[in-house]
């Protein structure tokens, strides 16, 4: 894979964190998160409830509450977003970065049709007048593949099924063609057949419009259909970063193998699933040490007392854990 | 597969869900929920329903145990028809209990673990310190130590634990079917395969029936003997779990099956098996409901309902499409040959 | 890699002791101690109620003996600390007598509505459908009227005397409780775990008395508790127009009717039962407030 230089790099996270401050005391939701990202690439933050990924990525465009408190640096487009005024970061939101969210419904507008809403953003964004918008509107709806488009710009959102909305969506996400498409579990509440629709349409929008794409996801098998490389998180800190086929292939850190291993796959009834015991732990109180040491099976002496650093294996590969020994980089 | 006597068995189920005002004038539209399905349940087996939303897998899950009474059509429990009267449901409720998918709103926020599971053995006019002790041995069946885990409040404990709970009570009344309405579908994965490990146990163990309601396919295949595939209210086919996931029989099982995600990054889906959304069950059009999204319908199709008959090679595998109907007249449809109707 | 025990027991953690249950009334309590509003108040309460129960043990003097020498006597004479009425009366003994019947027309109308009220409300809540349709548009027509003129309209009906007004003082508080109750019930029932309990085959009575009781009582405490306070100043106020106790009994809305001429020569004296009322009232309003903060525990 080649390496993209810094020039190169739409999006390059160093450090970030993200700490909220509430009465029940400090909650590091995340801790010292590291990636970067090329156009045309997609990078999937796979974690399970808890584990900081939707921070992580609403933290990108700083949409997060005002109990928030963010360390570390954000490089958008060669632009520090975590020293933008909220002035300036409105202009970025929406046109330089775009966020899908999972649930249609309560991210439209119920009272404004499909139309208005992407008019009134490219209207914002662009300065163009308003037919002009609403001819690229049109364009839009049909470059997301929804059938009579003309006819469906005049429509509500609760007039849409689950699968056009989603489509509404993503198209009022691309209105002012971003250069990285935020998506927060975009499909998890649709239907089987509906899902692989919409995870081909963004494939292939990021093929024609050669935008990035980060999309936080608790399911490999999304990360396997449209993620180029994936981050692993758990307890709101990095565990393991790799390409895609690689990391399903050979998994470094035990959590990444676990979370493989209790995945419900062309199992049958014979299998007896491996599953992880316990639970994520509370970020509120997350044990000294390595997070994952309660549940991991392979843990010695040194997972309980001393937090792993992320150590890079290979080209474009890291892994956080004591039993990843920094030598010489093997091919991963 | 067992070939015991079926536990329960559904016939002709239908729920049709009125529109509009009911006072005002008889309403024209309605929603099929539920069109004529039927199915038996062998005791031990484990029948997985799968379908995507709007197909009337929970209404079918609510009609069993008596939640939601149907329009028409009968369940017999052991035989014995069950619904007509109120001891008729008791009963039914002591043999068939249910699971629900979202474990916080299943469990009053007021009640510790322990109330909550014994609460059904109370309401059946147990004494309360057998009904405690009884819920004290249902929790330590799921995994959760009562010493540690009776007194507990629903908003202390994780998804996984809660979820326990709901099979704790369920299990507490002694059942002999389990219905699981897509119980696992709102867990972590990890903590889904803790259950559903739970789950497989239990069954063995207590030698309970199940009725294993998902969307997710790969639960179904993993947890299912046989597995009934629902679309706009309508069975599609039903038949052993493996026929159905290596060799299905009706258009709309082939294209669920395929629109699984491939876990494979070099063998990516390339294009989505059918296009479109699910139609609304408003006041749906007559013949098979698949009709306007498959590849393969003809006017036959769009005019008579398809039957369920069962597929040439497996006699226990039934599907109702007349692509795979010998004789029906469709231009796929193999040669006439004697047909076995479903009884 | 060894294979896990399949039913697998979360992290070991140490057993639940009892004082830090974290149950829903446990916490209601720690808020409201937690609050100095609420506690001024159920502390003022509590002194009135009190003072009203051992009324015959720690009143000064007979609230019925009268003296023409020694009438309208202000606030702080010798042996009347709160000086005397137009009758020459104690008033302090007036007062701490005068809160037996004021309390008394204020607490139990409240107390028998939201029995009554709870329990129609619940139940037409739960039932649904005709039976909820029915009892909610009886309630509506008794909403129809305003509260004190209902009050007045029953009493004037019925004759005035105390039993007469406790009467109509229950008439008027049931209605807003039953729908309190109805509309806490219809938001629960459609929640998971009374789904789950009818799915477990228990009679609907015992539904209602296992959760939703449980569940509905903090918003018809809430309601009921800030009604004391209306219930006490109707009650004075049916008093005031001679619809409630007659004379010579204690009690502050009558004080307040027959000091009434007094109110220019002895302005102290024709105030104190209105003050009574003010204080009584407003503490109820605050504990009660307290209250409805301390139920909106979110676990």
């Amino acid at each position: 894979m080649k390496t993209a230089t810094d020039a190169e790099r739409l999006l390059d996270v160093r450090g970030l964190s993200v700490r909220f401050f509430g009465d029940e005391g400090i909650v590091t939701a995340v801790d010292d998160v590291s990636f970067a990202l090329s156009l045309g690439e997609t990078l999937c933050l796979l974690g399970e409830s808890g584990c900081g990924k939707t921070v992580t990525m609403r933290s990108l465009m700083w949409l997060l509450p005002a109990t928030a408190r963010i360390t570390g640096s954000v490089r958008l487009d060669g632009v520090e977003v975590t020293k933008l005024q909220e002035r300036e970061l409105r202009k970025i939101r929406g046109s330089t970065v775009a966020m899908v969210f999972q649930d249609p419904m309560s991210a439209l507008d119920p009272v404004f049709t499909i139309g208005q809403q992407i008019i009134e953003v490219v209207v914002a964004h662009e300065g163009v007048s308003r037919p002009t918008a609403r001819a690229r509107a049109l364009e839009l709806l049909e470059m997301v593949q929804i059938p009579s488009a003309e006819r469906r710009l005049d429509a509500f959102p609760h007039e849409l099924s689950g699968g056009l909305r989603q489509r509404a969506m993503i198209a009022l996400a691309l209105s002012c063609r971003p250069k990285l498409l935020l998506a927060d579990e975009p499909t998890t509440a649709l239907d089987a057949t509906v899902e692989i629709q919409i995870l081909v349409l963004l494939r292939e929008l990021q093929r024609e419009l050669g935008m990035a794409i980060i999309l936080v996801t608790h399911d490999l098998g999304v990360a396997s259909e449209i993620a180029d490389r994936v981050a692993v998180m758990y307890a709101g800190r990095l565990v393991e970063t790799a390409a895609i086929g690689e990391l399903i292939r050979a998994p470094r850190h035990p959590y990444t193998a676990a979370l493989l291993a209790s995945t419900v796959s062309e199992r049958t009834q014979d299998s007896v699933l491996t599953p992880i015991p316990g639970a994520p732990p509370n970020l509120a109180d997350i044990p000294r040490g390595c997070a994952f040491a309660p549940r991991c099976m392979h843990t010695f002496d040194r997972c309980t007392v001393e937090a792993p650093q992320l150590i890079g294996i290979g080209s474009n590969r890291a892994v956080r854990c004591h039993l990843v020994i920094p030598v010489a980089a093997e091919a991963g | 597969m067992t070939l015991a006597r079926p536990i329960v068995t559904a016939t002709g189920l239908v729920k049709h869900f009125p529109l509009g005002n009911p006072f005002f004038g008889r309403s024209r539209s309605y929603i099929a929920a539920v069109d004529d399905c039927g199915f038996s349940l062998a005791a031990g087996e484990t029948l997985g329903v799968v379908g995507e939303s709007g197909c009337g897998k929970s209404t079918i899950a609510r009609m069993i145990i008596h939640l939601v009474k149907p329009d028409r059509g009968s369940i017999e429990l052991d035989g014995a028809p069950v619904g007509q009267s109120g001891g008729d449901v008791r009963r039914l409720r002591r043999a068939v209990q249910m699971v629900f998918q979202d474990s916080y709103a299943s469990l009053n926020p007021r009640h510790t673990a322990n109330e909550e599971v014994s609460f059904g053995l109370f309401a059946l006019g147990r004494p309360r310190r057998e009904a405690i002790a009884r819920a004290n041995e249902a929790l330590h069946l799921v995994g959760l130590p009562p010493e540690h885990f009776s007194g507990r409040y629903p908003h202390e404990l994780s998804g996984g634990q809660r979820q326990r709970v709901n099979i704790a009570r369920a299990l507490a009344i002694e059942p002999k079917v389990l219905i699981l309405d897509e119980a696992v579908s709102a867990l972590d994965k990890s903590v889904q395969a803790q259950v559903l490990n739970l789950l497989v146990e239990l069954k063995r163990k207590l030698g309970l029936s199940y009725i294993f309601i998902s969307h997710d396919l790969d639960v179904v295949r993993f947890v299912s003997d046989r597995v009934l595939v629902m679309y706009l209210g309508k069975v599609m086919e039903i038949g052993p779990v493996e026929r159905i996931y290596s060799a299905p029989s009706h258009q709309y099982t082939k294209a669920l099956i395929a629109s699984r995600l491939s876990m494979d990054p070099s063998r990516r889906t390339a294009a989505p098996p059918i296009t479109g959304d699910p139609p609304s069950p408003i006041n749906p059009p007559p013949g098979c409901r698949f009709a306007a999204r498959c590849a393969i319908a003809e006017t036959l199709c769009r005019t008579k309902t398809p039957e369920l008959t069962s597929t040439v090679g497996d006699p226990s595998h039934w599907a109702g499409c007349y692509a795979t109907m010998p004789g029906s007249g469709h231009s796929k449809a193999p040669s006439a040959q004697p047909v076995v109707r479903p009884q | 890699m060894s294979v896990q025990s399949t039913v697998v027991a979360p992290p070991q953690l140490a057993p639940m002791e009892k004082k830090h249950r974290r149950g829903y009334w446990v916490a209601v309590r720690r808020r409201l101690s937690r609050d100095p509003v609420a506690i001024t108040c159920a502390c003022i309460l509590v002194v009135i109620v009190l003072a009203a129960i051992l009324a015959p043990l720690i009143a000064p003097a007979d609230p019925y003996k009268t003296s023409v020498a020694r009438r309208l006597l202000p606030i702080g004479s010798s042996g009347h600390l709160l000086g005397t009425d137009e009758l020459g009366r104690d008033m302090l003994s007036r007062l701490i007598y005068g809160g037996r019947v004021s309390l008394l027309m204020g607490l139990l109308p409240v107390v028998v509505a939201t029995l009554v009220g709870g329990f129609l409300g619940v139940v037409a809540g739960f039932s649904g459908g005709r039976i909820n349709m029915i009892t909610m548009r009886i309630v509506d027509v008794f909403f129809a009227f305003p509260s004190v003129l209902l009050a007045v309209a029953m009493t004037g009906a019925m004759g005035p005397g105390l039993s007469n007004c406790l009467i109509a003082l229950c008439i008027v508080f049931t209605p807003s409780i039953t729908r309190i109750a109805e509309s806490a019930t219809t938001q629960i029932r459609n929640q998971g775990y009374i789904e789950a309990a009818r799915a477990s085959g228990a009679p609907a009575m015992r539904i209602i008395t296992g959760h939703i009781v449980s569940n509905v009582m903090g918003p018809i405490l809430t309601y009921a508790s800030s009604q004391v306070s209306v219930g006490v100043v109707i009650a004075s106020g049916l008093s005031f127009l001679g619809l409630g106790v007659s004379p010579p009994t204690a009690d502050w809305g009558l004080m307040l009717s027959t000091l009434r001429q007094s109110l220019f020569v002895a302005p102290g004296n024709a105030l104190l039962p209105g003050v009574m009322i003010m204080i009584t009232s407003v503490s109820f309003n605050l504990l009660s407030d307290g209250l409805r903060t301390a139920l909106d525990v979110k676990p």
